[in-house]
């Protein structure tokens, strides 16, 4: 079916911001309970190469996807390792993850980066959806893993407002020690809630290195993890708000797209620079409407703190 | 005490499932310590326990060639290996310098790498627009220029966190990016050098009068960013320790709350530390493409400095001279990054890697530094007049 140019700049708004959707719902599993990682980035490209390098060695997208995932996994544990367990400055540990994973998966994946994907992640027509006039080529005709990214944040927020473990979730984010106090394991929830949120911010790297790109290149993933940071922000912590995020930020990186077909007479940097003006504007906008009620932030309040059990 | 310790019950089960939810191993137990033990000793010796993993590491994955010995002749094993260090360290102490200003007052500047551009995008204005200038006058308006421009590029994020109680961190970061894509277009459009192709892209070299000397000493050649940098630490050290505004932000850097109770203007103290925070990556950026061997504004300025820098001022625990001396040691560990292409190792991965390894054992190191071991109470006699030690009785009630 043919489409028009703002048909695919919609379409394009969607593929743009399903990384940022993984890396966002990834990032609020792990603020959820209390652990700031600032190092997202380097985890989605540590993603990015693994799920890259399981792909081609096995020649089976599966096997690439579940490496990506485990891969963002095991490196976040590294992360949890050093934040929950040895208390270690959030920042600096997320910082320094940044950085050994930008230095890690460029050296990993300096002999994979001249090739093409021989098996990315494939197009998937929803049947009959797709035959919707004007809106089913823009919904229905994506990458399969445009659906899943979709999907997580339904199933975060399911889990996280509407079952019991959820709650001891959310408890343990909010006030660790009257978690502790009742019973819930709170470091363990921890350690395995950041390296969960790891692996979906690794579906995010891969993503991009098995899905748009279909090839890996050192740092490829250009500052998308940070506006990830961001977007949780935007969204108040709340799961679903991160799908309007996600699309949001999505729509401003397709602009680049739609000034290049149409041959606006902007330069290309400008365009470049939008999500991150966007991103700051929306920080400001967002604080600017709470600036009189200190106490109205959403964020979890032991946002950021070790907990340790005293006694 | 060692015979205290020897007495411990010998006939209980190595671990229990309940002592380890108490964490009691084998009548001793983790604490929170409540007194400032010697940081620094644990992060030193967190960073060398760092190296010496990664280049173990190193060495098994290449296998064959002695990573050693390669490191060692291109750090400090030979005079062109010491001047490839210090040329590395040069823009790293000023881009330490700036993170350490922000450290000072807790606050997180990740926005030194789009300051530095900016500064030398202000300084190579300057010197295409006023090209006709003798050089001291010329450099001295370059400088200005350019620690006005790093201070301007903080404006934003500074009253952000100050006013609106926005994270630095995300601001300044965005800014980074906006920065580079301004650098950009720059580089490729309006100042744009014909003869410069490919993926990098330069303007045409400054004005020969904007250089900065080369100092040599011993016959071996400095940069003259290292002078700038030691004069820069030892002027920031001076400020910080002896002048009423260092006094003000050590009161407010150890507690906002008693800062405020004493009558200091916490919020513009802030944003006075942020602006001096981004005005000193602003000289980094200058004193970089002035006295450096690029000598032009180009997209391969900086290879992250900015980014370096504030590894190098958290391992140096804040301290504006022990910025410069960490900055000589990543410097050394770039270098011994570098020297490792030859056997298979990308420039990335002593770039970033080794650093961000380094800075994740150092920050573990910290976080140790938090805990101590010590001798647990028995229950029974919990709150007995026998209690043994004083420290124990003090840490029980002291915990958070």
């Amino acid at each position: 079916m043919e489409i028009n140019l703002w048909q695919e700049t919609l379409l394009q708004a969607i593929v743009l911001g399903t990384p940022l959707l993984f890396v966002a719902s990834g990032e609020l599993l792990g603020q959820k309970v209390g652990v700031f990682n600032i190092g997202i980035e380097g985890v989605m490209l540590i993603g990015a190469v693994a799920g890259f390098i399981g792909m081609h060695e096995s020649g089976n997208i599966a096997i690439g996807v579940i490496s990506a995932a485990l891969g963002g996994a095991l490196f976040s544990s590294l992360f949890a390792l050093a934040t929950v367990i040895f208390r270690a400055n959030q920042v600096v540990a997320g910082f320094a993850l940044w950085l050994l994973g930008l230095g890690l998966s460029s050296q990993i994946g300096r002999s994979y980066t001249a090739i093409r994907a021989s098996s990315p992640i494939e197009h998937w027509k929803i049947p009959l959806l797709h035959d919707i006039p004007i809106f089913g080529p823009i919904l229905f005709e994506h990458l399969w893993a445009v659906y899943l990214a979709f999907l997580s944040p339904f199933v975060i927020w399911f889990i996280l407002q509407r079952t019991r473990h959820g709650l001891n979730i959310r408890a343990i984010g909010e006030d660790p020690a009257a978690a502790d106090t009742t019973g819930v394991a709170v470091t363990t929830w921890k350690f395995l809630y950041v390296s969960l949120g790891g692996g979906l911010v690794g579906l995010g790297g891969a993503f991009l290195s098995l899905g748009t790109s279909r090839t890996f290149t050192p740092f490829m993933t250009s500052g998308l993890g940070w506006i990830g940071l961001a977007i949780v922000m935007f969204a108040g912590w709340q799961p679903l708000r991160l799908i309007l995020g996600a699309y949001l930020f999505g729509g401003l990186r397709a602009l680049d797209f739609a000034a290049q077909s149409a041959d606006w007479n902007i330069p290309s940097e400008f365009l470049t620079m939008l999500p991150f003006l966007g991103t700051l504007l929306v920080l400001l906008v967002s604080a600017w409407r709470f600036r009189n009620r200190p106490g109205a932030s959403a964020a979890p309040a032991a946002l950021g703190i070790a907990f340790f059990r005293g006694g | 005490m060692p015979e205290k310790m020897a007495s411990s019950k010998q006939d209980k089960p190595i671990l229990r499932l309940k002592d380890l939810a108490d964490r009691n191993f084998r009548g001793w137990k983790i604490e929170l310590r409540t007194d400032n033990p010697r940081r620094w000793l644990y992060r030193l010796s967190a960073i060398l326990l760092g190296g010496v993993i990664a280049l173990i590491a190193i060495q098994l994955s290449i296998g064959e060639g002695n990573a050693f010995e390669r490191i060692l002749k291109a750090t400090i094993g030979s005079r062109k290996g010491i001047e490839n260090v210090l040329e590395l360290a040069a823009p790293l102490m000023a881009t330490g310098l700036a993170a350490a200003i922000a450290i000072k007052l807790g606050a997180w500047n990740v926005g030194v790498e789009g300051q530095f551009f900016m500064g030398a995008w202000a300084a190579a204005g300057i010197a295409f627009a006023l090209d006709g200038l003798s050089g001291p006058p010329l450099l001295i308006l370059m400088f200005v220029g350019a620690i006005g421009a790093g201070a301007i590029w903080m404006l934003i994020p500074a009253l952000a966190r100050a006013y609106l109680n926005i994270s630095e961190i995300l601001t300044t970061l965005m800014l980074n990016f906006v920065a580079m894509a301004f650098l950009a277009y720059w580089a490729t459009g309006p100042w744009r050098d014909p003869r410069s192709q490919g993926a990098v892209l330069a303007t045409p070299k400054l004005p020969e009068q904007t250089r900065l000397p080369v100092i040599s000493i011993a016959g071996v050649e400095i940069r003259f960013g290292i002078v700038i940098g030691l004069v820069l630490a030892v002027l920031l050290t001076a400020i910080f320790r002896k002048s009423v505004f260092g006094y003000m932000v050590a009161t407010v850097g150890a507690s906002e709350r008693v800062g405020a109770y004493a009558g200091i203007k916490v919020r513009r103290l802030l944003v006075t530390v942020l602006l001096a925070s981004g005005a000193t990556a602003g000289l980094a950026g200058v004193t970089h493409m002035t006295g450096g061997a690029i000598n032009r504004y180009s997209t391969s300025l900086s290879s992250n400095t900015g980014y370096t820098g504030i590894a190098v001022a958290v391992l140096a625990g804040g301290s504006f001279l022990g910025t410069t001396a960490m900055a000589v040691i990543i410097g050394a560990i770039i270098a011994a990054g570098n020297s490792l292409r030859i056997l298979g190792v990308g420039s990335e991965l002593g770039r970033f890697g080794l650093t961000g390894f380094i800075l994740l054992v150092a920050a573990v190191g910290e976080g140790l530094s938090h805990y101590r071991l010590v001798r647990r109470e028995p229950r029974e006699v919990a709150g007995s007049a026998h209690t043994p030690l004083s420290v124990i009785t003090l840490t029980e009630d002291t915990n958070i």
